[in-house]
C-alpha cells in the first residue's frame, strides 16, 4: 500500500511520534532567566559564558500588570534593555524564565561535585559516581521529570560530558500514604451552632448530584472526623463518636488533604513517638510500592517493638539504666541458629527492598532469641546492627552501650553462618492426583528416593490409591510429593 | 529510664552532623553506590508523611550499603524555583527568595529530625547563582547544538488576573484562583527539540531496571507509530490537500470521511457557507475548552492511542443531508466527507476497523465511488477522535 501511495504521489511510509517538542518558557519571575539577548534585527545571541549567571533583577512589585500577557520581567526596563557586548548595539533580554523542570533535569550531576566553580561537574566525579544506582520517588514524576532528565542526559552524552547513556539505572516508585478519616451525616445544613441535628450513618444516605440525601430524600451534610476525635472499638474495629456509641462512623481512606483534616504532620509523629518509630512505621506499613493508609494504632505497634528492643538489652527496672548481663558468644545452638537465620532473612529482604518483612523478622527475633536463655553478646550485636539501617538512633545508642566507641555506620554487616541455615526438619505435603492427602515431617537432607518410599507408605495415600499402582511419583525436595495413580 | 527517643535521637543527629559521619569522597579503592531521592520542592506546608517514606527507603539502603563496604553517595537538596513562592510574593510582596529560604530551612530541620544519613556538605539549591549559572550554561549548550529554538505557541492568558497560567492552574476554562475566564493567545516561546531524541529515549528504556508500568507510560508518551502519510485532495479545490497520518494504510480504500481538528488551518478553507456559523461556533467552543485543564486545543498530536475521555463531541451529522454537510473531500480513489470535530489530531483518518464494518467492506470495491450515508456514521467517531492526553508542553 505504501508503495502504491508513493507511486501515485499521494503519500509515503513514515514513522511518527506523539512526543512533541518541549515548551521551555514560562511567563514567570521566579525561574532561571534565559542567557540570551534579542537584537533589533530579530536575531538572538547567547550571553557569553563569562557573563553567567544572568541573575534575576529585583522587583518592586510582583503583581501582574494586567495589561498584556508578558512576563513580569518585561516591566523591568533597566534589566530588559541592554546592549550587545560584541557590538554595543541596543538589545533586549528575554522576559521569560525556564520551567521548574530545568533545575531537576541535571541536579543528580551537580550532587557529584556541588562546589565546582570551573565546571558544572568534573569528569572525574562523573566517571566515579554515575549512574545513579537507585532512584526513589513518587509516581507523579513517572513521565515528565524522568523523560526530560533522560533527554538532557543524552545530550550530555553526545557532548561527552557523561559516560552513561542513561542517568537512573534502577527506579522505584513509593506508594502513596493515605489518610484515614471518619464520616457521618447530619441535617444541620446551615451549620448552626444552636441546632440539635439528626445524625445519620453512611448506610442511610444516598449520594445524588445535589449532594447527599437521606433514604427519604432529605438533604444532609457530610461531617468529617479524624482518628483522634473518634472512639474505635478494639475488638470490632467499629468507630463511633465519643458521646454517641450508636452511630457507626464510616471509615474513609483517601489521599491526605487539609479539607479532610487527615494530614499527618511528621513533626507531631516525631515528637510523640520519635524518628525511629516514624521510619520503622513508614516501612512496616506495607510494600514500598503500594499505597497504604496511615494508622495511629500501627505506629504505636512499632513504638512498642522499639521499647522491647531497648528492654532486651537495657535493664531499667530500678530507674537506672544498666546493660543486661549477656551470655558469652553466640549462646545456645538454638540461639546461634536463630541469629544466623535472621541475618540471612533480613539481608535478603533489604537487598530486595522488602523492608516490611525485614522488620517482621526482627520482631520475631526479639521475641524468640532470649525466650529460653539469656541474650548472648553476638545476638545483641547482630540485633543492633541489623536494626541500624531502619532505626539508626536507637541502634547507635545501644551500640555505644555495648561498649563500642565509634559509630556503627561503617561496621561490617553481619554474616550468617551458612552451616546453621540448614533447616533440620521439613514438612512435606503429600498429594494424590494433585489433592493434599497427608503430610510428612522428615529430615531436611533426606534423599528423594527415601521420601518417595515414606510417602507411598502413608496409610491415607494407600487409602486414596484404593489398590491402584501409582503411575508416577513426583518428588519436589523439601516441599511436595505428588502421587499420580 | 525507659526508652526515650526524645533524648537519644537529637544527640545522635548532632553526633552525625558534627563528625560528618556521612561525608563521601571519591575513593577508587571501594565500589560506589549512588542512592538518590527525588529532591523536594520546599513548600510552605513543610514535609508531609509521604516524603519520608521514600527518604526512609533510600536511607535504609544507603546505611546498609555502607556496612557492606560500598562508598555511598546519598545527597539532598532543594528544587526551589516554583509557583507557590511567586504567588505568595504577589499576595504579600515578600521576595520569593526569602520565602524559599524560610521553607528550605524548615524542610532541612524536618529532614534532619528524621536522622537521614545525607552528606549535607553536598546540599544544593537550584535557585542559587552557583547553580543557575550552570543551568544557563546547559541552555547555551542546547542552543549551540540547535536543540533550543523559538516558536509562537499559545499560552493560557487570564485577562482578569493579568497573568499567564500554567495548564494546571486552569480548570474548565477558568482560572483556578477566582474562576476567571482564560483564553489562548499566541506568544513567542522557547522550545527544546526533545523529538530529535524520541527514538533513543524509547530504545534505551530497555536497558533500565524500572517498573514496567513506568516504562510503558514513557513509551506511550513517546508514542511511536509506523504508518503512512497520505494526502487527500479536496473536491472542487485542486490546490488544497489534507495530509493525514494512518497506521493502517491498507484500509485506506475503506475510508469514508476525514475529521479535522478545530484548530486545523484548513477548517475555514473547506467549510461551506451553509455550515460556516455552526463550524465557527464549534471552533470557538473548542478553543475555550482547550484552555481548560490542558486538554483539547493545543499542539496537535497524531494518535488515537492513550486515554480518550470526556470531551463532548458535536453530533455526527446523522440528521443532516449530504448537501448540508460542511464540505466534501475527495481522496484519490474514493470520496470522503469532512466535518469539524472536537479537539483531535491535526487530521485523523477514520478507517473503519474490520469487525465493525465487514459487511460494508464486502460491498465496496477498492475503487468504489459509493458515498456513505451520513446517517450511518459510526457513533464511535466521537470517542475515536477525542484524545484527552494531557498536554506536555506547558505544565507548571
Amino acid at each position: 500500500m505504501n508503495a502504491w501511495l508513493a507511486e501515485h504521489g499521494l503519500g509515503e511510509a513514515t514513522i511518527t511520534y506523539k512526543l512533541r517538542d518541549w515548551l521551555f518558557s514560562r511567563q514567570r519571575y521566579w525561574g532561571e532567566p534565559f542567557p540570551v539577548i534579542h537584537l533589533a534585527d530579530g536575531s538572538t545571541v547567547l550571553v557569553p559564558e563569562s557573563d553567567l549567571p544572568l541573575t534575576l533583577p529585583e522587583l518592586e512589585d510582583y503583581k501582574p500588570t494586567g495589561e498584556d500577557f508578558e512576563a513580569p520581567l518585561a516591566r523591568v526596563h533597566d534589566w530588559i534593555e541592554t546592549t550587545d557586548p560584541a557590538t554595543g548595539a541596543p538589545a533586549r533580554r528575554d522576559p521569560n524564565t525556564m520551567p521548574q523542570w530545568a533545575g531537576s533535569c541535571w541536579y543528580f550531576l551537580r550532587f557529584l561535585d556541588p562546589h565546582n566553580t570551573e565546571a558544572a561537574w568534573s569528569a572525574e566525579a562523573e566517571r566515579y559516581w554515575m549512574p545513579v544506582d537507585l532512584y526513589v520517588g513518587g509516581a507523579e514524576h513517572a513521565v515528565l521529570h524522568l523523560l526530560y532528565a533522560r533527554f538532557w542526559h543524552k545530550v550530555f552524552y553526545d557532548l561527552g560530558l557523561v559516560h552513561t547513556k542513561e542517568p537512573f539505572q534502577k527506579l522505584v516508585n513509593q506508594g502513596m500514604i493515605l489518610g484515614e478519616s471518619f464520616r457521618y451525616y447530619d441535617d444541620n445544613l446551615s451549620d448552626s451552632a444552636n441546632a440539635t441535628p439528626r445524625l445519620y450513618p453512611a448506610d442511610q444516605i444516598r449520594q445524588t448530584e445535589e449532594g447527599p440525601v437521606t433514604t427519604d430524600g432529605r438533604p444532609v451534610k457530610a461531617r468529617w472526623l479524624t482518628a483522634r476525635e473518634v472512639v474505635i472499638d478494639a475488638a470490632s474495629g467499629v468507630a463511633h463518636l465519643p458521646d454517641c456509641p450508636d452511630l457507626t462512623l464510616e471509615r474513609v481512606v483517601e489521599k491526605m488533604s487539609k479539607s479532610r483534616g487527615n494530614v499527618v504532620n511528621p513533626d507531631d509523629v516525631v515528637s510523640e513517638f520519635g524518628a525511629d518509630s516514624m521510619r520503622l512505621y513508614e516501612m512496616f506499613i506495607g510494600p514500598l510500592e503500594k499505597a497504604a493508609p496511615w494508622s495511629t494504632e500501627g505506629i504505636q505497634g512499632v513504638y512498642r517493638f522499639l521499647q522491647r528492643v531497648w528492654r532486651a538489652l537495657i535493664d531499667d527496672a530500678d530507674g537506672q539504666e544498666k546493660l543486661r548481663p549477656l551470655a558469652p558468644g553466640s549462646g545456645t545452638p538454638e540461639q546461634a541458629r536463630l541469629t544466623s537465620q535472621t541475618i540471612a532473612g533480613v539481608t535478603e529482604d533489604l537487598e530486595a527492598m522488602r523492608f516490611n518483612t525485614a522488620i517482621s523478622k526482627l520482631m520475631v527475633y526479639v521475641r524468640d532469641v532470649a525466650k529460653d536463655a539469656a541474650m548472648p553478646l553476638r545476638g545483641a550485636e547482630v540485633l543492633v546492627l541489623l536494626l541500624s539501617p531502619m532505626a539508626p538512633h536507637l541502634a547507635e545508642e545501644l551500640w555505644s552501650r555495648l561498649g563500642h566507641r565509634d559509630t556503627l555506620a561503617y561496621e561490617p554487616w553481619p554474616v550468617a553462618d551458612k552451616a546453621l541455615l540448614v533447616r533440620d526438619e521439613v514438612t512435606i505435603v503429600i498429594q494424590v492426583n494433585g489433592k493434599k492427602r497427608d503430610e510428612l515431617v522428615v529430615r531436611a537432607d533426606l534423599p528423594s528416593a527415601e521420601i518417595e518410599v515414606l510417602a507411598l507408605a502413608s496409610e491415607r495415600v494407600q487409602a486414596h490409591l484404593a489398590g491402584r499402582t501409582p503411575k508416577k511419583v513426583i518428588v519436589i525436595p523439601g516441599r511436595l510429593v505428588n502421587v499420580v495413580g | 529510664m525507659a526508652y526515650s527517643p526524645a533524648e537519644i535521637e537529637p544527640r545522635w543527629q548532632q553526633y552525625w552532623l558534627k563528625n560528618a559521619t556521612f561525608r563521601s569522597e571519591i575513593d577508587p579503592s571501594r565500589p560506589k553506590y549512588y542512592v538518590l531521592d527525588m529532591f523536594p520542592y520546599p513548600s510552605g506546608d513543610g514535609l508531609h508523611v509521604g516524603h519520608p517514606e521514600g527518604y526512609t527507603a533510600t536511607d535504609i539502603l544507603a546505611r546498609y550499603k555502607r556496612m557492606r563496604g560500598f562508598n555511598v553517595l546519598h545527597p539532598m537538596g532543594w528544587d526551589a524555583f516554583g509557583l507557590p513562592a511567586e504567588q505568595y510574593a504577589i499576595k504579600t510582596g515578600t521576595h520569593p527568595r526569602i520565602t524559599t529560604q524560610r521553607n528550605i530551612d524548615n524542610f532541612r530541620r524536618q529532614i534532619q529530625s528524621l536522622g537521614f544519613s545525607y552528606d549535607w556538605s553536598r546540599e544544593i539549591d537550584t535557585t542559587t547563582p552557583g547553580y543557575t549559572r550552570w543551568t544557563q550554561w546547559i541552555f547555551r549548550k542546547l542552543h549551540e547544538r540547535g536543540l533550543a529554538y523559538q516558536a509562537e505557541v499559545p499560552v493560557n492568558w487570564c485577562p482578569a488576573l493579568g497573568t499567564v497560567l500554567a495548564n494546571e492552574e486552569v480548570i474548565d476554562g477558568k482560572s483556578e484562583v477566582g474562576s476567571h475566564p482564560v483564553v489562548r493567545v499566541p506568544l513567542v516561546q522557547w522550545m527544546l527539540r526533545i523529538t530529535d531524541y524520541a527514538e533513543r529515549l524509547l530504545e534505551d528504556l530497555e536497558t533500565l531496571d524500572w517498573p514496567e508500568p513506568i516504562k510503558k507510560m514513557q513509551r506511550d508518551w513517546i508514542g511511536r507509530s509506523e504508518g503512512a502519510r497520505v494526502r487527500f485532495a479536496v473536491e472542487g479545490r485542486s490546490s488544497t490537500q489534507i495530509e493525514v497520518f494512518t497506521t493502517r494504510p491498507d484500509t485506506l480504500f475503506g475510508s469514508t470521511y476525514l475529521v479535522l481538528a478545530p484548530e486545523h488551518e484548513l477548517v475555514d478553507a473547506v467549510t461551506s457557507d451553509a455550515q460556516r456559523t455552526f463550524v465557527r461556533d464549534y471552533v470557538d467552543r473548542a478553543a475555550r475548552r482547550g484552555a481548560a485543564s490542558g486538554l483539547g486545543s493545543r499542539i496537535p498530536t497524531t494518535s488515537r492511542a492513550s486515554g480518550r475521555a470526556g470531551t463532548p463531541s458535536i453530533p455526527p451529522p446523522a440528521n443532516r443531508s449530504r448537501s448540508g454537510s460542511p464540505t466534501t473531500c475527495s481522496p484519490a480513489t474514493g470520496p470522503a466527507r469532512s466535518w469539524p470535530s472536537p479537539a483531535t489530531t491535526n487530521a485523523i483518518m477514520h478507517s473503519r476497523d474490520s469487525t465493525a464494518c465487514r459487511s460494508e467492506k464486502s460491498s465496496r470495491g477498492a475503487t468504489s465511488r459509493r458515498r456513505r450515508s451520513p446517517a450511518s456514521a459510526d457513533p464511535r467517531t466521537a470517542a475515536f477522535s477525542t484524545d484527552s492526553r494531557p498536554v506536555q508542553q506547558s505544565s507548571a
